[in-house]
This record gives structure tokens, C-alpha cells and sequence, in this order.
């Protein structure tokens, strides 16, 4: 059985390479998930992500998507396929990214771009960020880093030096996506494109 | 401050990631990460027993032509740094 590293990221692939959206609890990574799955995009997780050490797959978590109530109004269509739980004394909504779209789980992937998710109001902004400072970023939100032991800083070096990495300071949803789309997605293949 | 005669040396059971604009030293002992940046990664990969702390201030300096930096203060900082943590071994 694979040990993996466990990542508080969302994770999204476009066609076959994966976005990883880090970030702390209400950085807004579920909402940028939805966002992107209506832009074509399938899910590995709204809010955890594991990373297999030694291929360094993008592997789904094994829950469904967790949608806080002030989140789902942003997707009045996915109400009726929600279920409401009770999530640390606040109603959330459970979703199963299959009952949006059939093909919007994903199969582990590559990731290919990390997105570093900022609290923010005002106009969104995406601005390109060094590997040291992801690398600082991305252990904070490992969940399991002694566990992994020696193989965890090769591997998340790897994940990291496999991607672009930007920040994003979230605005308004819509421009936070436009921005997302225009900066990583190739417009005739709507897969990621990189130049690593 | 360390002596300028003193020749710092990492240790072998310290492990080692490059990235582009730093590193990443992972102390297996205490089960601790350091995210270094460029310069205190190039610092820590002159710390093989080899060069004194003096021929690392020159190392840098050499570097850093631009001469905005305090030189000597980055290096001892940089090393002093390394010591506390347990990162060195014996010279």
C-alpha cells in the first residue's frame, strides 16, 4: 500500500496535467474547483490531495466534495445534486463530482502548475512566484510530512520543480477564473501548458 | 561569530533537494525542514570541509560584486544558522 504525502490542496486536471489549489480554509478552493469543473476541468479534490512519493501521481483523495453554504450560491444548479451535512456546527453540502458531469472525476495526473490561493478583495491577481517560496507554502499545508519521512522533500521538490507556480490573490470568481484560463490553458487544447 | 579559520562541514545525514532559486535540507535526526534560499544554499554547499569561513565570505563576495550586501553578516548568518540548528557536523 502507498504511502502518500497529504496535501490541503484542491486538485483540477485539464487534459492530462493537473492544477494543484493550495491554500488555507477559506482561501476559496472548493468554489475555484466548481468553477473550474464548469470550464471543462475534472476533479482529484476539493480540499486534499494526495502525491504518490515515488511517482510523484496526483491521486484523488477518497471523499467527495464539501461545499460550505455560502459557497453553493454561486452553483444554484448543484443544489439538488448536494446533500447537506453537518460540518463543525455549519450546515455543508456533499457532493459526488460524478453527479455534475460523468467524466469530472479524474485519474491521477501530473501536476503541471501550483496555485498558491490568497484571500483578497478587489480585482483578482495572478502573479508568478519562486519554487522557494511555494516550497514554504506547500509544507505548511502538508498534513502528514513525518510520516513520509526521507521521501517527502524529493518528492514535493519534484512536484515543484515539474510546475509553474503563481499566486493568486482572489477576487471576484469569474476574473479569478478568466485569469486561471488566459495564464494556463492552451486555447485550442484546453490542456495546461507549461514551459518546463 | 565563528572563527574565520574554522572550516564548517555539513552532515552526512542531512538530506539535500535543489530547487532553482534555493534548496530544501532535511534534517533526518530531528526530522526538520530548512527552505533555504539561493544564497544559503550555495553557502551550504560550500560547507564540505573544505573552505574556511573566510573563504566562503570571499566566495560570496566574488559572487555579489555589486557590493549591496553586507558580505561577512550574510555569511556568519547564514552559518550561525546551519550551527544552532545542528546541521553541521565536526570541522
Amino acid at each position: 500500500m502507498i504511502a502518500y504525502l497529504k496535501i490541503h490542496a484542491a486538485g483540477v486536471v485539464f487534459g492530462d496535467a493537473a492544477l494543484m489549489l493550495c491554500g488555507p480554509n477559506g482561501a476559496g478552493k472548493t468554489t475555484l474547483t466548481l468553477r473550474l469543473v464548469q470550464e471543462g476541468a475534472r476533479v482529484l479534490s476539493d480540499d486534499e490531495t494526495w502525491i504518490d512519493p515515488l511517482s510523484t501521481l496526483l491521486h484523488p483523495a477518497e471523499r467527495p466534495l464539501l461545499i460550505k453554504d455560502s459557497g453553493l450560491h454561486y452553483f444554484p444548479a448543484y443544489a439538488d445534486l448536494a446533500t447537506p451535512v453537518e460540518d463543525q456546527g455549519e450546515t455543508s453540502w456533499m457532493l459526488d463530482p460524478g453527479s455534475i458531469r460523468d467524466d469530472a472525476r479524474a485519474d491521477p495526473a501530473f501536476c503541471r502548475a501550483i496555485i498558491n490561493l490568497m484571500p483578497g478583495a478587489g480585482p483578482a491577481e495572478l502573479r508568478p512566484i519562486s519554487q522557494y517560496e511555494m516550497f514554504r507554502q506547500l509544507l505548511e499545508q502538508c498534513m502528514n510530512f513525518p510520516e513520509i519521512g526521507d521521501a517527502a522533500v524529493p518528492a514535493l521538490s519534484r512536484v515543484i520543480r515539474s510546475s509553474v507556480l503563481y499566486e493568486l490573490r482572489r477576487g471576484d470568481l469569474e476574473h479569478s477564473t478568466k485569469l486561471i484560463k488566459e495564464t494556463l490553458l492552451c486555447p485550442t487544447t484546453r490542456s495546461i501548458t507549461t514551459t518546463i | 561569530m565563528l572563527d574565520a579559520d574554522l572550516k564548517p562541514v555539513a552532515r552526512d545525514d542531512v538530506q539535500y533537494s535543489a530547487l532553482d532559486d534555493g534548496a530544501v535540507i532535511y534534517d533526518t535526526a530531528s526530522e526538520r525542514v530548512h527552505v533555504l534560499n539561493s544564497t544559503a544554499a550555495y553557502i551550504w554547499n560550500l560547507c564540505d570541509g573544505s573552505f574556511t569561513v573566510k573563504d566562503i565570505e570571499s566566495e560570496i563576495e566574488e559572487l555579489a560584486r555589486s557590493g549591496a550586501w553586507d558580505i561577512e553578516d550574510k555569511v556568519q548568518e547564514a552559518l550561525t544558522y546551519f550551527q544552532k540548528q545542528g546541521l553541521l557536523g565536526a570541522g
